[in-house]
């Protein structure tokens, strides 16, 4: 035989494999509905109809947001992770869950539809804000497993709706309760409260990331807080489409002159104080610049979550602490209960609030 | 005439070509298998094998659902993805390479990917739907590719290094391009997706996105495939194949517009996968020797069956999932050196 020949031969018996493979993939497969206690219908943020099991007890995450909402919500009903919990969370996060297999997440292609099959949950959740095609993607993946996948639409205002939701499908009504009254209150106190400060006293703060200058521009997820405890967000950029981070120039930051600094977590806070080129910035001279806590999660966002609730009670108390005046300590060891299921010292709270304080 | 020596070699030289493709057939076929086998979902070889016989004679299903999604739904797509991207790669990366006269030349060289990324990036920060995106991908793709082509023709003494020179320029161009929308791009949101878009990967591939490459890919595989001959005689050079009655001019323009198709319709579905062009080629010709007619088969078997191999890797070391496109050269350049270290005299 030539080569030729024997090419054609396979050439042609990898075609015919091919186009049976194809064949067999179209024909339709049938549903089973498998779980005991029954189903319901149930419609998600996207409008999606989709058949789901009353008793949820196993659920998978698919993304970072979603872990950490059914983390404050239901943590002993996760069977994944998204992603991994580092060393630092874990002094928040109970240690058990370190042994959950990390699926991946799926708006950055990383999610393992075969890891999450392997765990066999009922359900898997997305939480977030709505992408573009979200609907498309929760049919996608619920087509590929064969489980149900449903998206919980959660911003800094759907907040309690989300928790509400959530609490239904996992049965964890009470737990959801306690957690809606608690963002309800911050909330409501906060925009009561907020709503009258005068224009004149409003703070202008400026918020810096990895070497300071890039800078979170104002009306993006991570500058929300600054927003709702009545702060101005000097990093107002009209060329910005939709407003991302931008690097700017220490010269523009001058101009802007904000009142209070604030920088993200390993940014440049500790040096800072005594760098050359930000000492022109009355706000460094004058103290007044912090770095944002960070615990499991940053409470101004980076996944934008619950602990921007947090963040709120600690920014309005920073910038406006005869308007709000809480006791940080005391706020903070109910939140890590509520949410975090965890109980911090007194200690911890201290060294983690010890550069997001005000200096005397 | 031929000496009775070189005639001699010259045969053994196509036997072995004959066994290595032989070999290759084999390793692919083996590696296509595999490929439905491995994963982190465990199904035996017994039960795929039930499964897939099952499937073809149409018995009742007496395996479970879940089986069947990871077989058909998960796997199906990427396997097949993957056998496609990888021979498209490496035959395009050959031809290209051929074409220039320059082993380091990469499928994307005129400037394939950095438009595709350009035409993912605009349609991803204007909130376009997958089939958008792929098709601008696919669309830009061939536009810069395009420009590049014709900003070449001017150069009249050296049209390849013009080329190849134009193909710099417009990928830097796009890729500027591409970096000042991830500048303005929502961080929390389409940055994101552009920076895992640029990746490469096989995993989200959907179906009708294989069905739409597959159409210009395997058009321009068969096109390639014909041309084995004459992308011989343009190795040798312009004027020897001029003067062996070849319209280089001609064949130029058919291997380019063939190779930047298949390019461009993997990229616009996977991303960008680098280092498998390039390579691949290489890798067959150290095998294989210079001859096209053996060459370009044995490029595509090795490309296609590298790729699935990868891709089996990229779901399978960690729990969640690897974009392909940072392991391909992971897992790759070392075995390349090797063989530079170890062979370096025969590339």
């Amino acid at each position: 035989m030539n080569t030729k020949k024997i090419l054609m031969i396979l050439c042609s018996a990898f075609i015919t494999v091919l186009l049976l493979l194809a064949f067999a993939g179209c024909s339709g497969q049938q549903n089973a509905a498998s779980s005991q206690g029954g189903t319901f219908q149930f419609t998600d943020s996207s409008g999606r109809e989709v058949e789901l099991p009353k008793n949820i007890e196993r659920i998978a995450p698919s993304g970072p947001l979603a872990q950490i909402v059914l983390y404050t919500l239901c943590p002993e009903k996760l069977v994944g992770l998204a992603s991994d919990i580092s060393d630092k969370q874990f002094d928040y996060i109970d240690r058990k869950y370190a042994s959950l297999p990390v699926f991946g997440n799926f708006y950055a292609d990383t999610l393992n539809l075969e890891s999450v099959m392997v765990a066999d949950p009922q359900i898997v959740i997305d939480i977030g804000e709505p992408k573009s095609n979200i609907s498309e993607d929760m049919t996608g993946i619920q087509d590929k497993t064969g489980i149900p996948t449903i998206f919980v639409q959660m911003e800094m205002d759907s907040m309690v709706s989300a928790y509400r939701t959530l609490g239904e499908i996992t049965g964890e009504t009470e737990q959801a309760q306690k957690i809606i009254d608690y963002i309800e209150t911050t909330f409501l106190e906060t925009k009561q409260k907020a709503d009258i400060i005068p224009e004149s006293d409003r703070v202008k703060v400026y918020y810096g990331q990895d070497k300071g200058l890039t800078a979170v521009v104002q009306g993006t997820v991570h500058s929300d807080v600054i927003e709702t405890v009545g702060g101005l967000n000097v990093t107002v950029l009209e060329e910005s489409i939709r407003g991302g981070a931008a690097d700017i120039s220490m010269e523009q930051l001058m101009l802007w002159n904000p009142d209070v600094i604030l920088f993200a977590p390993d940014s440049i806070y500790d040096a800072a104080g005594s760098r050359g080129e930000w000492q022109g910035l009355s706000a460094i001279k004058s103290n007044k610049f912090y770095e944002i806590p960070e615990g499991p999660y940053n409470w101004m966002g980076r996944p934008p979550s619950v602990n921007r609730v947090l963040g709120v009670k600690w920014l309005s108390n920073l910038l406006y602490p005869d308007v709000f005046q809480y006791d940080m300590v005391k706020e903070t060891q109910e939140f890590y209960k509520l949410f975090y299921h965890c109980d911090v010292t007194e200690e911890q709270v201290k060294t983690l609030l010890s550069k997001s304080t005000l200096k005397s | 005439m031929k000496t009775a020596r070189e005639t001699t070699q010259e045969n053994t030289r196509e036997t072995t070509a004959k066994y290595y493709l032989i070999a290759f057939s084999v390793l692919f076929a083996v590696v296509f298998v595999l490929s439905f086998a491995i994963g982190k979902y465990p199904i035996s070889p017994g039960e795929l094998l039930r499964v897939l016989f099952g499937k073809l004679t149409g018995t009742t299903q007496d395996w479970s659902n879940q089986v069947e999604l990871v077989i058909f739904k998960i796997r199906m797509p990427r396997v097949l993805a993957g056998a496609m991207i990888g021979a498209g790669l490496s035959a395009a990366g050959a031809a290209y390479q051929g074409l220039f006269r320059n082993p380091l030349v990469s499928p994307d060289v005129l400037g394939a990917s950095a438009g595709a990324g350009f035409g993912a990036a605009l349609s991803l920060i204007m909130g376009l739907g997958y089939g958008a995106v792929t098709a601008n991908a696919f669309i830009f793709s061939i536009a810069a590719v395009g420009i590049a082509y014709l900003v070449s023709i001017r150069t009249k003494k050296n049209p390849t290094l013009g080329m190849v020179l134009a193909g710099i320029m417009v990928t830097q161009l796009f890729t500027s391009a591409t970096s000042f929308i991830k500048m303005i791009a929502d961080p929390s949101n389409d940055l994101p997706k552009i920076i895992f878009w640029l990746f490469g990967r096989l995993n989200s591939i959907q179906q009708d996105e294989l069905a739409f490459a597959a159409i210009p890919v395997s058009a321009g595989l068969l096109v390639l495939f014909l041309m084995r001959w004459k992308m011989n005689l343009l190795t040798m050079g312009e004027d020897e194949a001029r003067s062996m009655g070849v319209n280089t001019r001609t064949v130029r323009i058919v291997i380019v517009a063939t190779a930047t198709l298949i390019t461009a319709a993997c990229v616009a579905i996977s991303g960008i996968i680098g280092w498998v062009g390039l390579v691949i080629p290489h890798f067959a010709r150290m095998l294989v020797g210079y001859d096209y007619r053996t060459m370009l088969p044995v490029s595509m078997l090795m490309g296609a069956s590298f790729l699935m191999l990868v891709d089996i890797l990229a779901r399978t070391i960690i729990t969640s999932e690897i974009p392909i496109g940072i392991l391909t050269a992971f897992v790759g350049a070392p075995f390349f050196l090797y063989l530079i270290l170890d062979r370096g005299n025969r590339i």
